[in-house]
């Protein structure tokens, strides 16, 4: 990360690209790429709701860690940004906008069994039936992403 | 170079649209966000949109300064799901108001397609379509507190019931949590009202609720009919505010979330399906409230707007009607429900009083929510395509419903009989027997 760089970290276009990019896959059947891509897409998209609720940035766009609080906060992925946004909400200047669009997001849950490192992982070792739902997860986020763009928050 | 304020911006907006020449296959519509900035929005992809045209409106975008939301413009590729962005009910056309030219002439009124996103009253523009299947129901509205519309409720719900009438009332009033002090003994109160019902609906646990929402009142005690109450609070309430703070929040679902309105409109509905009353009597919360919108907007088959001749009052109701007014299809769809109350209409003066009421009544309702006719029509062209009461048409929205000024009822306890320092059956009909009678009339009236 640069520390004195240009701003070149748009989460909310990083959030759309991959979710296009995952539908694509997931059509042409290749659900292992397409189910880790809706989870990248999910967690960029939660990252921009943030943003847009005051969470504080550094230099190149990107979120900054929370002050006094140990591990990646924000910056973690799935599962443990869904505790991180459940332990840290108090740690979100703008609740009331966080609050408006994490509850149009009401599935999130469905990354529980979702991994950073499957792309590491053997094909016949991915939970490849839960794609579909994350696959709706995410679908939800870009939801929330639409109606943040429609109000003038995005 | 002028600051550019809230009104300006959406005027300028609508005069950029007439003046630039713009691809007629791509209709230009105005995006009103949150704080109050504008942006274009058109339903294509951006690629088919022609270049200039879009640089043009990304100039005037730009002139708008702080009232524009951001340089980009919104097409269909700005969106995950653009068919719910550029398809949904809240597009409205919207008249925009121009300012005055150099000669004090008023610029013709533009009309632009706007959809209007609000941190609140987003329900005030979001009419109920009558479907049919419900029992009729009359809200009780005031803009202004203190003008006896409770008591007014409470006797028209007596009323009712000596007709034989099944009557319902729901208290919207939860941040003044009054109708069942007036009208049930705190012990025959219910154990659970509307603002736990709302809560409850947040975590989704409400349809266990109803059965423990309504008490009866001895309002109905000595009537052929009985009147049901869902109170605001519940009778053993231990911390209220904590409940009202969180009261108000959108829920999600599985169809996106839902607002105060809807999720109101849905308890009311269920109530409704419970108790089967012939009636429902509303006390909605005074003021140009989220609480009032879904009300007056999304439930009432009659709105009763009470008002005593007061500047603040026109004034109050002048700019709820002025709301409307922008959008021609919501002034379809909500001006026939309303009916002006003249409340505490003082003895003396009283005829001319009234008179002098009316004719306010009435030249509001003329400017606002009564269609122009243009001159030169002729009378039954004018009636059949136009909408506009004369001023003496006593069925019209503007004619008021007299309840006249009664100090008996002031501090009002409708459980005490006559000897006990209550009101008699007569003194309640003198009071209030022309509101109870047209409320009789309208439902009547529906039943045809």
């Amino acid at each position: 990360m640069s520390a004195t760089g240009p701003v070149v970290v748009s989460y909310f276009e990083s959030a759309r690209r991959h979710f296009h990019d995952a539908g694509v896959l997931l059509n042409g059947s290749r659900p292992a790429n397409a189910g880790q891509l809706f989870g990248i897409a999910a967690e960029c998209g939660i990252k921009a709701i943030l943003v847009a609720s005051q969470v504080p940035v550094v230099t190149d766009g990107s979120i900054d860690r929370p002050l006094g609080v140990k591990g990646k906060g924000f910056k973690e992925h799935w599962p443990q940004l869904g505790q991180a946004l459940t332990d840290l909400a108090g740690a979100i200047p703008d609740g009331r906008t966080a609050t408006t669009y994490l509850s149009l997001i009401p599935n999130l849950a469905h990354f529980s069994d979702w991994l950073v490192e499957h792309r590491y992982w053997r094909d016949v070792a991915l939970p490849l039936a839960s794609v579909g739902r994350w696959q709706a997860a995410a679908t939800e986020v870009m939801a929330a992403l639409d109606q943040a763009k429609e109000d003038g928050r995005l | 170079m002028k600051t550019i304020r809230f009104h300006d911006a959406l005027r300028q907006v609508a005069q950029s649209l007439q003046r630039l020449q713009l691809p007629a296959e791509h209709p230009v519509r105005v995006v009103r966000d949150l704080y109050g900035r504008l942006r274009f929005a058109v339903n294509c992809d951006i690629a088919d949109f022609p270049a200039p045209a879009r640089e043009a409106l990304e100039a005037e975008q730009a002139k708008l300064g702080p009232y524009a939301t951001s340089a980009e413009l919104l097409f269909r590729d700005s969106f995950s799901n653009p068919d719910k962005f550029f398809d949904q009910p809240n597009w409205l056309r919207t008249s925009v108001p121009m300012v005055n030219d150099g000669d004090g002439e008023p610029f013709p009124t533009l009309e632009i397609l706007l959809l209007d996103r609000m941190v609140t009253g987003q329900d005030w523009l979001q009419p109920m379509h009558a479907d049919g299947k419900h029992p009729h129901r009359v809200v009780f509205y005031g803009l202004k507190g203190g003008v006896g519309r409770s008591t007014a409720l409470c006797m028209v719900a007596w009323g009712l019931a000596r007709q034989g009438k099944r009557v319902l009332l729901v208290d919207f009033d939860l941040e003044s949590p009054g109708l069942s002090g007036l009208i049930l003994p705190v012990e025959r109160t219910a154990e659970f009202g509307v603002t736990d019902w709302l809560v409850e609906d947040g975590v989704n646990q409400s349809e266990s609720l109803l059965q423990d929402m309504v008490s009866i009142s001895p309002v109905g005690g000595p009537t052929q009919g009985d009147v049901r109450v869902a109170a605001a609070m519940g009778q053993k309430e231990s911390d209220y505010l904590a409940k009202l703070a969180r009261a108000y929040a959108d829920v999600p679902s599985e169809h996106g979330p839902q607002r105060l309105g809807e999720r109101l409109r849905r308890m009311v509905l269920a109530l409704e399906q419970r108790e089967k009353p012939d009636v429902v009597l509303i006390d909605s919360r005074a003021g140009l409230h989220d609480l009032a919108a879904a009300a007056i907007t999304g439930l009432a088959d009659t709105a009763l707007l009470f008002a005593t001749d007061g500047e603040q009052t026109w004034q109050g109701y002048r700019q709820l009607f002025m709301h409307w007014q922008l959008r021609p299809t919501v002034v379809r769809e909500v001006r026939e429900r309303l009916a002006i109350v003249r409340a505490l209409t003082p003895k003396s003066d009283r005829e001319g009083g009234v008179k002098r009421f009316q004719r306010k009544a009435y030249e509001l309702f003329a400017e606002t929510l009564y269609d122009t006719i243009p001159q030169g029509t002729a009378l039954n062209e004018a009636e059949a395509d136009y909408y506009h009461p004369i001023e003496a048409d006593e069925a019209a929205p503007h004619f008021p419903i007299l309840v006249d000024w009664d100090e008996r009822f002031q501090e009002f306890n409708p459980s005490l009989r006559a000897e006990q320092g209550g009101v008699t059956d007569a003194q309640v009909d003198a009071t209030f027997g022309a509101l109870i009678q047209w409320v009789s009339q309208r439902l009547q009236e529906e039943q045809v």
